[in-house]
């Protein structure tokens, strides 16, 4: 279609172009590396318009420091950028370090720079179109820099061909938007496309967590406030701060994961990875939670500058980094382990009525899990371990009567309200069976409707869960040991895990240059895919430093058997067994969950209830 | 159900015309004893491939099923076959019509119990089958004959999964791969294959198959038919069959008048082509318009005229051509291929996608 | 439909056909479709319809239903149910003097039986077999079934006042396993051949990857006492191996790997009948003639791994057990166990054996129980299902287990039966 040019040196102007296509993709890339130019200028208010996805407009306008007349003029050069004094590229502390924004949008499009530097009472403009410069001349404008790029990739039609719909490309540069608004709550961000505002976040103070959600909830939604909670965690000068969405709370896909190092909005597979070890407990392996994490490091702990457009990170240590993102996770998801999502609570309530209700406070954990249990009771809802029925129910009944008179057996339904004695228990006090499936408590300020067989499968998870951390996992001895090729780094990665891997189950063997053979292998995976699981470690090795898969192969085992050995729904449950199934959810972490990240339990608040009839 | 039999019918049935060097590539390997385990046979779609496929298998099976009986050796050496030609009356083709030769899989996509719908890949489970199909011996005792159509509707664990069978072949086993887009499997599926690539049909010997399936046209009918299959005689008869120069003419006439457009004559295309039964016109609709956007296309980058067949085309290029660059024609084609295979994914009202098509068209010329 | 119809007329008449639904996908109903063929392949004329019925009969006889229920029994086991191709739904039926043989297969396996019949007309059809079993098994004790089939119709079968019309397909269609040329024939007696493959089924892996362990090894090995014949399933935790007195011919034999399928659907014969069983072999095919019942099966095409390199030869720690109170012991204290590691730990010493489970969940348990062992002592872990698995094919009173160490393999072996021998690797915790 092109004619084939003449061998030429290539001029200053086409370095530019060539880079403008690494760093400049599409207009996203654009809107990124602008609006990361006004934050770095300290920016409080960011206004952003697209027009025709980008391609006719992209118009990026700050109250930031602004620049003088020099700096204007070295602003549009090639890496000239007042951001890494002595070319310290160690050192890198604001988002756009390399300095190629500018002259590389300005190589490729008709570039308009407006600015007024704090301060100063005169304001100057500089245009740039395809790589040439004009003169600094006098202009009107406030405080602040405006930014404006027109007909972008008009010098390289080639790129222009691989632009997608505007839609699509406005789509895309919203989401860099809302990335970099979460990660500065403090600044207000508006965009639009010249006709209309699509995206607005006023600003909300400091970076104090809740600002932070309060910002997330403008981004995410507000069932996210409601479903979230907070990670805030340090160690060894690495600090992990953000919001993390309950299980409860989870998506089909893993979009909805953000992730900031350093305020730099990154997409890292270690990252994604560590995310999905921390709640692989608690969610079915096509569930994927909604976060927001941010992690400070010191500068020099990490290297952003292994791709122009920066979404990959690269860590000095990253295991601490896994090490962190993991720990913080589980801890703050087993501290909510008792809060079911209110998104359940509020959805059955929005079913009842056609308005909306509004979501009921989320139910706050007592401080610890166990303290508000008498000691004896709390050793009989161990002791009644599954299934309720039987000999074993019946020594914790002796329990039960003796340390609660309130809790005699009963008839069902439980007779009269009268007493509240059950407020004391977080779970409350049963006070009946519905269909046979499920328990209905009464709260000090609403009643609880618990799933009995999700519950108690859940009970019986953690339980062998439990078993399985606290003693080696028991191994079958292959009487045929199972040679498996692999690629040699593959081979020696897994072969270095090998202590850990035994302590799973699995002991493995080097096998000659790319091979390992397997001598024994989990007992409760019977005879299974050797190969197949070997090698898919090996992949998980490769990508994200943890060998998942046997992890999640074992859990499968647990759950299916957890299932099996529930308390099937349409079993009637005697009163004081309802009972000690609550109190047993209370004594364990986790329970607000089944283990495929369902709730076990509602709750409902009496002013919904008193709502719902129309008394507020 | 994953019943394959409807093309298995057809590709047996039908006779393969002019791709006697890729016949005779075969054959060689076969007379020679150099026969690879694995065959990837590409080209354009209507060529013939699942064709000689099922050519290939149906020799493979039926030469197997002589050297097996106790006749042949009394000959001493058994004379190099000429031919990948199996009679009709042998019973091996009997069997594989039927489909009930223990030695023939075929691997197409698969219906998905649960939504009773033809899946859009073919997925992990139905080339599985083909592990265990290698994993015991011969129903009739002589060679196993895997067919993968199309090999490109395989989803990255399936083409995973093939690769298994691919490194350790068994003994005595075939594969042959069908593609219409080589380029889209796997690196490592494809340097594993011999590959035969199947070229398009001169007009002359596409005209010829035209004329003995559909003698009542006339000559200047079987050449635009020809040269719209752009020499795939598959392609050619469908056209053939489903009114295609009809549909043909209707397209063009239509973009003849723009940029102002014919709205009475398009609703009436539009609608004629949204009913369910229709569907087959409607795909041929899609293939010629298709067609037509991208010698277009060619032309406005390269000047290329259309066929001499297709003579109408060329005045229709010197009108509209020139009206866009050549990259606002290519953002047009992708924005419409992206709309047509959307709309099959989602089940779009396929008259909003004519209008669409045809509003674009209009919108900018 | 309308399409389906069209091209197969044309395919019939070997002309080019409709092409244009390569790319539709469109899926036409396997009933449907055998359906057309058979009328196509069986073109009704209408106008003769009534003259000269006898003569055009295609096939005809006559049968008890008892003996016919029998043998629909025997064949429609390997029949899937669940079938997309038409065909691969029908048992052949073969009319020729005075017998009838019925065919079913399923591809990968093949059953024969040829039953007396009072055959009025030679001739061969297949017919759905589930359906024609379902029929059959209504009919009354004892009636006579006349099954007949007249050009261009479908199967008539008719007893007393019922009368059916099964859809049919021409015998050409029906898949062929063709035995080739066995060499290799022996004969087993009914008991024999019950005993090799009880002993070593339960020990075939499920596995599907490790394909070539999806089965039972026939071979002949090479012992001290000369050439017997012998049957070995490992899944990689145990293996089983059983031994035979060579039988005449089958000296020279290649080794064979039996799928686990054909293992089931002979063992299920092998109970109905008793004498000798004739087994003919290549290294491809099997075929078990029992009476005038024939299974013809297809091999797993792998080679079995070499199993002799992990049985033990030196373990020298004795443990002779009474074999009822041992399983008895091992099945009383895994009731404790509810994990599906089920590991059950022995703990031997001087003539007592301690076993016990404990279980994170539900407590322990602990049993002694009087033993035969002199050595040191030893612990050592099982699967206790495994452990039972093995025990249960134990015929004779006591058992001795051959020990070496908690890592090692141990032997497991019938005081009874010596030609039996079991091994079983650990478990570790």
């Amino acid at each position: 279609m092109q004619q084939a040019g003449i061998i030429q040196k290539l001029s200053e102007r086409t370095i530019n172009r060539i880079a403008a296509g690494e760093v400049v993709e599409r207009p996203a890339s654009a809107v990124k590396e602008l609006v990361e130019n006004a934050l770095d200028a300290g920016a409080t208010r960011v206004d952003i318009v697209l027009r025709d996805g980008g391609r006719e407009l992209i118009s990026v306008s700050d109250d930031g420091c602004g620049m003088t007349a020099d700096e204007l003029v070295l602003a549009v050069e090639r890496h000239a950028t007042s951001k890494l004094a002595d070319e310290d590229l160690v050192n890198i502390a604001t988002l756009g370090f390399r300095g190629e924004a500018l002259a590389s949008i300005g190589s490729v499009a008709h570039l308009t720079v407006t600015s007024r530097a704090r301060g100063s009472d005169s304001a100057w403009v500089v245009q740039v179109d395809g790589g040439k410069g004009q003169a600094v001349q006098p202009a009107g404008h406030g405080n602040g820099t405006r930014i404006e790029v027109r007909d972008l990739f008009y010098a390289t039609p080639a790129r222009l061909k691989f632009m997608k719909t505007a839609r699509a490309e406005y789509g895309q540069a919203q989401d860099v938007i809302k990335r970099l608004a979460m990660a500065y709550p403090g600044a207000a961000f508006t965009l639009g496309d010249g006709k209309r505002t699509t995206f607005k976040a006023p600003a909300v103070g400091s970076l104090a967590g809740d600002a932070r959600l309060e910002r997330l909830g403008v981004i995410l939604g507000r069932e996210f406030r409601d479903n979230a909670v907070e990670i805030n965690a340090e160690r060894e000068g690495l600090k992990l701060t953000g919001f993390a969405g309950l299980p409860t709370y989870s998506r089909g896909t893993s979009s909805q994961q953000y992730l900031f190092v350093n305020g730099r909005p990154v997409k890292d597979r270690l990252l994604l990875g560590a995310v999905r070890g921390a709640y692989q407990d608690f969610l079915a392996r096509n569930r994927h939670p909604v976060l927001a994490l941010f992690l400070d490091v010191p500068p020099d702990f990490v290297d952003v500058n292994v791709h122009p457009a920066k979404a990959e990170v690269r860590f000095r240590d990253a295991g601490l980094v896994r090490g962190l993102i993991v720990s913080s996770l589980r801890h703050a998801l087993s501290a909510a382990g008792h809060r079911a999502s209110t998104t359940v609570a509020g959805a059955a309530l929005g079913a009842m009525r056609p308005e909306n209700l509004g979501n009921p406070l989320p139910w706050s954990p007592p401080g610890g899990e166990r303290t508000s249990l008498p000691k004896g009771l709390s050793d009989a809802s161990f002791a009644s371990q599954a299934p309720y029925a039987g000999q074993t129910y019946d020594n914790s009944q002796a329990h039960f009567t003796s340390s609660d008179s309130l809790m005699q057996p009963s008839a069902r339904p439980v007779e009269a309200e009268g007493d509240i004695g059950g407020a004391d228990y977080p779970l409350g006090t049963a006070r009946g069976q519905l269909h046979a499936t499920y328990i209905v408590s009464q709260i000090a300020d609403g009643l609880i409707i618990v799933d009995q067989h999700a519950a108690h499968e859940r009970l019986v998870y953690e339980r062998m869960k439990k078993a399985l951390a606290d003693k080696k996992v028991a191994r079958q001895v292959l009487l045929l040991p199972e040679v498996v090729e692999l690629e040699e780094t593959s081979a020696a990665r897994l072969i270095a895990r090998a202590g850990e891997l035994e302590a799973m189950g699995l002991v493995v063997e080097a096998f000659g240059d790319g091979a390992v053979v397997v001598r024994e292998v989990p007992a409760m995976l019977g005879d299974t895919d050797i190969k197949g699981l070997v090698r898919d470690m090996a992949d998980e090795l490769t990508d994200m430093d943890e060998a998942l898969s046997l992890k999640e192969r074992l859990g499968d085992v647990c759950g299916t058997m957890a299932c099996h050995g529930s308390v099937r729904a349409g079993r009637r449950l005697s009163v004081p067994e309802m009972n000690a199934l609550l109190r047993e959810m209370e004594a364990t972490p986790h329970s607000g969950q089944c283990n495929h990240g369902r709730p076990t339990y509602v709750e409902l608040k009496l002013t919904d209830i008193e709502k719902l009839f129309g008394r507020r | 159900m994953d019943d394959n039999r409807p093309e298995l019918h057809l590709h047996m049935s039908s006779k393969l015309v002019g791709q006697e060097g890729a016949e005779r590539a075969f054959l060689d390997a076969y007379n020679d004893d150099k026969l690879q385990h694995a065959w990837l046979i590409s080209g354009p779609k209507g060529v013939g491939k699942a064709t000689l496929a099922y050519k290939v298998a149906c020799f493979m099976l039926a030469s197997s099923a002589e050297g097996t009986s106790a006749g042949a050796s009394l000959f001493g050496d058994a004379i190099s076959p000429d031919s990948l030609t199996v009679d009709d009356n042998n019973p091996v083709k009997q069997r594989i019509i039927s489909g009930s030769h223990g030695d023939l899989m075929v691997i197409n996509r698969s219906v998905n119990v649960k939504t009773g719908k033809l899946r859009n890949d073919i997925v992990v489970d139905d080339v599985r089958k083909l592990s265990k199909f290698y994993s015991q011996t011969a129903s009739e005792g002589g060679w196993r004959v895997a067919i993968i159509d199309a090999a490109d509707e395989m989803n990255i664990n399936a083409a995973n999964a093939l690769l298994k069978n691919l490194e350790e072949p068994p003994e005595k086993a075939l594969l042959l791969l069908v593609s219409h887009a080589p380029g889209r499997l796997l690196p490592t599926i494809r340097s594993r294959c011999r590959q035969l690539a199947l070229k398009p049909l001169g007009d002359d010997a596409v005209v010829d198959i035209l004329r003995s399936q559909y003698p009542a046209l006339n000559d200047s009918d079987y050449k635009t038919l020809a040269a719209l299959s752009g020499g795939a005689p598959g392609r050619a008869l469908e056209l053939a069959e489903g009114d295609g120069l009809g549909l043909y003419g209707r397209i063009t006439s239509l973009m003849m008048t723009l940029p102002r457009l014919d709205i009475p004559a398009l609703h009436q295309l539009a609608d004629s082509l949204a009913s369910i039964k229709a569907d087959s016109d409607y795909r041929l609709f899609r293939a010629l318009f298709q067609d037509i956007m991208q010698r277009l296309i060619r032309f406005s980058a390269t000047g290329q005229v259309a066929p001499a067949a297709l003579i109408a085309e060329n005045q229709l290029f010197e009108t509209l051509g020139p009206t866009r660059g050549v990259d606002q024609w290519l953002d047009l084609w992708e924005k419409m291929a992206e709309q047509f295979t959307s709309a099959d994914a989602v089940n779009l009202d396929r008259k909003q996608i004519l209008l669409t098509c045809f509003g674009k068209l209009a919108g900018r010329a | 439909m309308r399409v389906a119809h069209s091209t197969v007329l044309k395919q019939c008449s070997g002309q080019w056909i409709r092409p244009n639904f390569i790319d539709r996908g469109e899926v036409i109903p396997a009933q449907v479709l055998g359906a057309i063929l058979c009328t196509l392949k069986n073109p009704a004329q209408d106008s003769q319809r009534h003259k000269y019925e006898e003569e055009r009969q295609i096939m005809k006889f006559t049968i008890e239903r008892n003996s016919l229920l029998k043998t629909l029994n025997h064949v429609q086991s390997v029949v899937e149910r669940r079938n997309t191709i038409p065909i691969l739904s029908n048992v052949m039926l073969e009319a020729s003097d005075d017998m009838v043989a019925f065919t079913a297969t399923d591809l990968d396996i093949a059953v024969i039986e040829n039953t007396p019949a009072n055959v009025a007309v030679k001739g061969s059809i297949t017919v759905p077999a589930h359906t024609l079993h379902d029929i059959v098994r209504k009919l009354p004790d004892g009636a006579e079934v006349e099954l007949s089939l007249a050009e261009g119709e479908r199967l008539t079968v008719k007893a007393g006042r019922s009368r059916f019309q099964l859809a049919c397909l021409p015998k050409e269609d029906f898949p062929v396993m063709s035995a080739g040329d066995l060499p290799h024939r022996f004969k087993l007696m009914s008991e024999e051949l019950k005993r090799l493959i009880d002993k070593a089924r339960f020990a075939i892996s499920t596995e599907e990857t490790r394909y070539y362990l999806n089965g039972i090894y026939l071979h002949v090995a090479e012992g001290d006492s000369g050439s017997n014949l012998r049957a070995v399933a490992t899944d990689g935790h145990r293996l089983a191996q059983v031994e035979q007195e060579m039988p005449d011919g089958a000296m020279g034999m290649p080794g064979v790997i039996l799928p686990r399928k054909t293992v089931g659907e002979v063992r299920k014969l092998v109970d109905e009948f008793e004498g000798g069983v004739d087994i003919s072999l290549s290294d491809t095919k099997v075929r078990f003639t029992f009476d005038s019942t024939t299974v013809i099966s297809k091999l797993i095409d792998g080679t079995f791994p070499d199993y002799t390199r992990v049985i033990p030869i030196g373990n020298d720690k004795m443990l002779e057990m009474d074999c009822k109170v041992f399983a008895e012991a091992v099945d009383r204290v895994s009731t404790i166990s509810s994990d599906k590691t089920r590991s059950v730990k022995l703990s031997m010493d001087s003539d007592v054996l301690t076993l016990s489970v404990t279980s994170p969940d539900s407590g322990t348990a602990t049993e002694e129980v009087v033993a035969g062992y002199q050595a040191d002592a030893l612990e050592i872990g099982f699967n206790s299902r495994y452990l039972l698995d093995i025990l249960q094919q134990i015929e004779g009173d006591s058992v001795q287990v051959q020990l070496a160490d908690p890592q090692s393999p141990t032997i497991l072996q019938d005081q009874l039966d010596e030609a039996a021998l079991y091994v079983l690797m650990p478990m570790r915790v």
